[in-house]
């Protein structure tokens, strides 16, 4: 995953040379959330992810291929888009722009429905190579859970995209973690991300789209009383301290590869 | 193929061409006098004597009508190399389903090999077309000068995942052997011919690889040593 754009508070270093360029020197990021279970946080860690670009000032758009009640589109209908990939136009409209050099950072909702066909198809047309050639890092961050279809989902995954960094996320809602060694991070700089569980009683309030935790109006938003607000605040910060945190390691994972190079 | 300053076009030139591998691309119809003119002039007597590498890749369609030609075609070409190309421009499956109707075609002829070319998706076939240009460019997103385009990345996704295919049947073949085996010991590769009997149709024709292999030319061993996937 990398998060940095140009303009943003991280800079990353200039490039030597155009080999250099596509192991490196991203200018956007494609982070697609999956998991092949239904109901394990995926939409709102898509969500939160958005969020996490536009609270950093990053433009960002976001592709629902989730769909139905609560969908992510629902959430964010100004960043978001309903995208399909069941025939090859939809497969176009989604994957032509995910690898565009517009320095916008995307993010895409994976249902579970979709998951096999999405990755068997960017895998057939090559899409990490693609991205990563043009400058794009992609990135899954995948729902851990302990089951066993999930692991062996997240296996498949670096035959799938070994270009990818692939980053397990621990959603403390579904448990506590005792499956990490089925999930083992791949790609440079990549750590296992922890989803805090939000207070009992607290979901009502962000369950209701539209929703944008980074929505300026938040604070002052006459249906969240102010110790739940206070409350989401805390939430917020501890997730946007994981994502800064896999930043901040790929980031220094890359200046060292780019030091020994 | 019929004419004689037609033959000397593409006949006369095997000697002294710098391509190493020459492709002839049969319309349909024209498959008797075809062969019957290469009778005429001794080129098949030069493939038997061992003067020329002749090959003959028959371009199947999903019809009896095709299939009955493979029979006709068996008769005059020899000893040359004779692969039964499947061409799946649908989701034919080639009569597989009636194995009686299969075996009377497909294991009639001994020595024939087959190669499959698996189907390519209808709207990455048609950018092709509408592009003009080889595979091999519109998967490196160049148009017919060369420059840059702006094909789509998927489409030129599902190309390149088909053109690996086929070069893949090509490697099972060892077809590389066939036109170019001196290029793997580092000499010189000699005059080779391929022969692309086309299928009943131009869809038939236009969707199969081989009808577009000139574009490997001279460079073809190399390019197929560098298929993809």
């Amino acid at each position: 995953m990398r998060f940095w754009i140009p303009g943003s508070r991280t800079k990353w270093p200039a490039p030597r040379n155009d080999e250099q360029a596509t192991r490196w020197s991203f200018r956007s990021s494609v982070t697609i959330v999956a998991s092949p279970r239904p109901r394990v946080g995926k939409t709102l860690l898509a969500r939160l992810l958005t969020d996490f670009h536009l609270h950093e000032g990053r433009p960002v758009a976001a592709f629902d291929l989730n769909g139905g009640e609560g969908s992510l589109a629902e959430f964010l209908p100004e960043q978001a888009t309903v995208a399909e990939i069941g025939d090859i136009q939809g497969q176009m409209a989604l994957f032509d722009r995910l690898v565009v050099e517009d320095d916008i950072n995307k993010v895409v909702d994976l249902g579970h429905e979709s998951l096999e066909s999405f990755f068997a198809l960017a895998k057939r047309i090559g899409f990490a190579e693609e991205a990563r050639r043009r400058g794009i890092a992609p990135a899954v961050m995948f729902v851990a859970t302990p089951d066993k279809a999930s692991s062996d989902a997240y296996l498949k995954l670096h035959i799938y995209l070994p270009q990818a960094t692939l980053t397990p996320v621990h959603n403390e809602l579904l448990g506590p973690a005792q499956h990490r060694d089925k999930y083992p991070v791949a790609g440079r700089g990549a750590v296992q991300v922890k989803l805090p569980a939000l207070a009992p009683g607290l979901r009502r309030y962000i369950d209701k789209p539209p929703f944008s935790f980074a929505d300026a109006k938040l604070a002052n938003a006459p249906g969240i009383p102010l110790d739940a607000h206070l409350e989401l605040q805390r939430w917020l910060r501890k997730i946007y301290l994981e994502f800064r945190e896999l930043d901040l390691r790929i980031l220094l994972a890359d200046l060292q590869a780019s030091i020994r190079f | 193929m019929t004419s004689v300053p037609d033959q000397m076009k593409i006949f006369d030139t095997l000697g002294n061409a710098e391509a190493r591998v020459t492709v002839i691309d049969i319309r349909a119809g024209l498959l008797s006098s075809t062969l019957q003119a290469l009778s005429d002039i001794g080129f098949i007597e030069s493939a038997k004597k061992g003067q020329i590498t002749f090959a003959v890749f028959h371009i199947l369609g999903p019809s009896i009508a095709s299939l009955e030609e493979i029979a006709e075609t068996a008769k005059f070409v020899g000893d040359a190399s004779y692969f039964l190309v499947k061409n799946h421009i649908n989701d034919t499956s080639f009569f597989e389903w009636d194995p009686a109707t299969y075996d009377s075609y497909f294991k009639q002829i001994k020595r024939a090999e087959e190669i499959t070319i698996p189907k390519l998706n209808e709207m990455a076939c048609e950018q092709v077309e509408l592009a003009g240009v080889p595979y091999v460019s519109f998967v490196a997103n160049k148009n017919a000068k060369n420059e840059a385009a702006n094909y789509s990345f998927v489409l030129r996704g599902y190309v390149r995942h088909w053109l690996g295919n086929v070069w893949g049947e090509f490697d099972r073949v060892k077809l590389i052997d066939l036109v170019a085996p001196e290029s793997r010991k580092q000499r010189p590769a000699s005059r080779k011919l391929g022969l692309v009997i086309p299928g009943r149709s131009r869809s038939e024709r236009t969707r199969n690889p081989e009808a577009r292999i000139a574009f490997l030319d001279s460079g073809f061993a190399d390019q197929m040593a560098r298929a993809p996937e």
